[in-house]
């Protein structure tokens, strides 16, 4: 399965990283060019600083709680939940009535 | 986590009777809110009996229409399906039982505070959020309460945890903070663009971080248990809610675009609801990867088909989210009737549509009765998918119409003019899904009345 | 908790949510310290007092019924402010209360021909004031905007057309507001004088008052449209 199959998908997801990356990167180095130039000539443009910071700052709150969640172990067995799920449902259909 | 359950799974897990309860009320002020609806609808087109009676004013009867849905049908429906996902994900009851009543007649009050305070012209200038100033405290306590009575089962959980509970334990403490947020911030502490701004964020966290959250944490417990089989990826599932984490909270700002709110908040509000859209592609993906080789069940189990007809509804709101999110759209399309639309789209083809295939589902093992009648449940949901997909279909295109005709200078009669027929078959549409949903009460007092009890067991899913 | 590494991550977690939140709420408030919330008695201007003794001069009887005698002697210039003011809080209400907000939006955008209709795009500073508490930028259109109203028409036009719309304007969707009246439009409330008082301010703070809706179809914009309606 490895040889063929495994093949094909390092293709796909290499040629499709270029297709999406490429262009998003070049988007995204514009504007990041066209933010700099704002925030040094613009009067107002240490504004533009504050809500890249509000996004930042809420963004690095979730990125703790999930370092917090996957120190915890929350994501080990990954997807093991959602099998338990299911016999629990089964058990509770069982035992309840 | 199976240990300690074993020896309360014999007990009274889930209180069926608050379960109804809930359901109960919802129903009622779905039917409020149709009512709300279609006043507003006749007044537009000038067919309005009621017009000059100042209960009857369909301005306040249009904030009825929002609010009985967002916190009569929503919220209840809501915490019926959490009095039932809960213990039965945790093996463990909730908190309290008397709480639970009593945050039962408690939100029923505030319902009703908030529609009889709107109807007597007291109503808050927040759009999704007119409740009165004087309901917002008990509000908040009232969903305070929730979160503890909820929170209490979920936390004593050790280990990895169902997707499910991790949708419900961020949309306790969202819900939480966005209604603090957006009833008061802009009502006492600031004003003027910067309340606009803190308005924004509401409108949008009101939908992202209080129905989005309860409505997907809901369909990863339904979809898996009724079709008895896992979802597809329970990986890609806690990506789609770390993500939703990380992109939705703040793109509330694109409901204000060209207001003068910075331009910096708008563009910022633009990328990352764009980012969104992303992330709303893994959850779809993850479900119809659940759904492959089962497609059948689309045709013969009507919870499913509910479900998922709701869930085509949701990519395409999405996007024409990502799409409608763009200056270059908003400037045809803001203030008009597409994105009225949209909000058709969102409140009742996705999320209200999938708590009506959740009740379908739930209410004969409540009652331990089996539907009465199979055909009512057909009718319900075609008429409501129908009427939904043609309301929307055709206000959103009436909002094209409607701002070209502004932006041409036309008088301003003629973008009235262009709305009638549009209008008129947004009434027909309206009228479809009042239909459905009369007969889906209709078919709930017929099961309730019928005699017949079944095994609890022995019911079968298909309804 | 406390003493575990994860405990640390939780705790930052956590704390960054809040600096999230109160930046999320002291930053928009720090970009307009420079302008200071007005009340409403900082927001009664000539033309506002023009348009409500004018309500005085027209509606006499209801006007006395609704805010008292106006003074002869003593402080004049000061009743008819303080009532201007009172009339400004009172119409706000009733056009939240009313749902107004939710069919006629405030705010002017610099797209879609926008100005040419409604005159200068909407600036931050109009919003300043405690009657925009939360602010009433509104979502949709069904009728037109309001934020430049101030002026253009007559108070009495505005209480035929509260009384009933379609009287002054046709064919309107708009709904009618008699319970604000005695029974015909010249016989106004003092929920009525509120209202028109509050639609007269709209707008009534700009250079280009009053200034008059183009009618002219001009699918391009031209130069000095609207000098033309101006100087009409």
């Amino acid at each position: 399965m490895i040889s063929s199959t495994g093949r094909w998908v390092k293709v796909a997801t290499a040629v499709l990283a270029v297709v999406i990356l490429v262009p998003s990167m070049i988007g995204f180095g514009t504007k990041l060019y066209e933010f700099v130039q704002v925030v040094r000539s613009d009067p107002d443009g240490v504004f533009a600083l504050t809500p890249v910071t509000n996004y930042l700052l809420a963004s690095a709150g979730f990125f703790f709680l999930l370092l917090w969640a996957a120190a915890n172990g929350m994501f080990r067995d990954i997807e093991r939940p959602k099998y338990e799920m299911l016999q629990q449902e089964e058990e509770l259909d069982r035992r309840l009535h | 986590m199976q240990a300690q359950g074993e020896q309360r799974i014999d007990g009274q897990l889930v209180d069926r009777s608050i379960v109804l309860a809930y359901f109960g009320a919802a129903l009622l002020f779905m039917f409020v809110s149709m009512l709300g609806g279609l006043l507003m609808g006749m007044q537009l087109l000038r067919h309005n009996p009621l017009n000059g009676i100042e209960f009857f004013s369909p301005g306040r009867w249009r904030m009825v229409h929002t609010n009985a849905i967002a916190y009569g049908f929503l919220a209840n429906a809501f915490l019926g399906l959490l009095h039932w996902a809960v213990p039965r994900l945790t093996l463990r009851p909730v908190l309290d039982r008397r709480l639970s009543w009593a945050i039962f007649a408690a939100w029923q009050l505030i319902v009703l505070g908030t529609a009889g305070g709107i109807l007597a012209g007291h109503a808050q200038a927040l759009e999704w959020g007119e409740t009165p100033v004087w309901v917002d405290p008990l509000a908040q306590v009232g969903l305070l309460l929730v979160a503890v009575n909820f929170m209490a089962p979920i936390v004593q959980l050790r280990g990895p945890m169902y997707v499910t509970l991790w949708y419900f334990m961020a949309a306790f403490v969202w819900t939480f903070l966005t209604y603090a947020m957006g009833n008061f911030v802009p009502q006492y502490f600031v004003s003027g663009t910067s309340a606009g701004a803190v308005g924004g964020l509401f409108i949008h966290d009101l939908v992202g971080l209080f129905v989005t959250p309860l409505g997907w944490g809901l369909m990863y417990y339904f979809v898996p248990i009724i079709l008895k089989k896992p979802i597809w990826s329970h990986g890609l599932s806690l990506v789609g809610f770390w993500g939703l984490a990380f992109f939705y909270p703040l793109n509330g700002i694109h409901h204000f675009l060209y207001t003068p709110i910075p331009m910096f908040l708008q563009y910022g509000a633009i990328v990352s609801t764009i980012a969104v859209e992303l992330v709303v592609t893994t959850v779809l993906i993850n479900f119809f990867g659940t759904l492959w080789g089962r497609g059948r069940e689309v045709v013969t189990n009507l919870p499913i088909r509910w479900f998922y007809t709701g869930m085509v509804f949701y990519f395409l709101t999405c996007l024409q989210c990502a799409l409608q999110t763009t200056l270059t759209f908003q400037a045809l399309i803001h203030f008009t009737d597409w994105v009225v639309g949209h909000a058709h789209l969102v409140m009742f083809g996705v999320f209200s549509m999938w708590i009506f295939g959740m009740m379908t589902y739930l209410i004969p093992r409540l009652l331990g009765r089996e539907w009465y009648s199979r055909a009512a449940c057909e009718w319900h949901f075609w008429l409501s998918a129908v009427g939904v997909f043609v309301m929307a279909s055709d206000l959103i295109l009436a909002g094209v119409f409607q701002g070209w005709s502004w932006s041409s200078l036309a008088p301003w009669y003629d973008s009235i003019a262009v709305s009638i027929p549009f209008w008129a078959v947004r009434i027909v549409a309206g009228l479809a899904m009042f239909a459905g949903f009369l007969v889906f009460v209709w078919n709930l007092w017929m099961t309730w009345r019928s005699a017949e009890e079944i095994e609890f067991s022995s019911v079968p899913v298909t309804a | 908790m406390f003493e575990s590494k994860s405990g640390v991550l939780l705790i930052a977690g956590l704390t960054f949510f809040g600096f999230a939140f109160l930046s999320n709420a002291v930053v928009p408030a720090l970009m307009y310290a420079d302008l200071p919330e007005k009340t409403a008695e900082e927001l009664v201007n000539p033309q506002l007092r023009y348009q409500f003794e004018e309500l005085g001069r027209r509606f006499p009887d209801a006007f006395v019924a609704a805010f008292g005698e106006p003074p002869t002697s003593g402080d004049v210039e000061g009743w008819w402010n303080a009532r201007a003011a009172e009339a400004l809080r009172e119409g706000r209400d009733l056009y939240v209360g009313e749902g107004c907000w939710h069919c006629h939006s405030q705010f002017v955008r610099p797209v879609s021909n926008e100005e040419q209709r409604w005159g200068p795009v909407a600036r931050s500073w109009e919003y300043q004031n405690e009657l925009q508490r939360p602010v009433l930028f509104g979502t949709r259109r069904v009728g037109p905007d309001l934020s430049r109203e101030a002026g253009r028409r007559g108070s009495d036009w505005h209480a035929v057309h509260l009384f009933d719309p379609t009287l002054t304007s046709t064919k309107s969707p708009m709904p009618a507001y008699p319970w604000m009246f005695d029974g015909s439009p010249d016989k106004p409330k003092r929920e009525a004088l509120a209202l028109i008082t509050y639609i007269q301010w709209l707008g009534s703070w700009l250079e280009s008052y009053p200034l008059y809706e183009s009618y002219t179809p001009a699918p391009i914009p031209r130069e000095g449209l609207l000098e033309e309606h101006n100087g009409q």
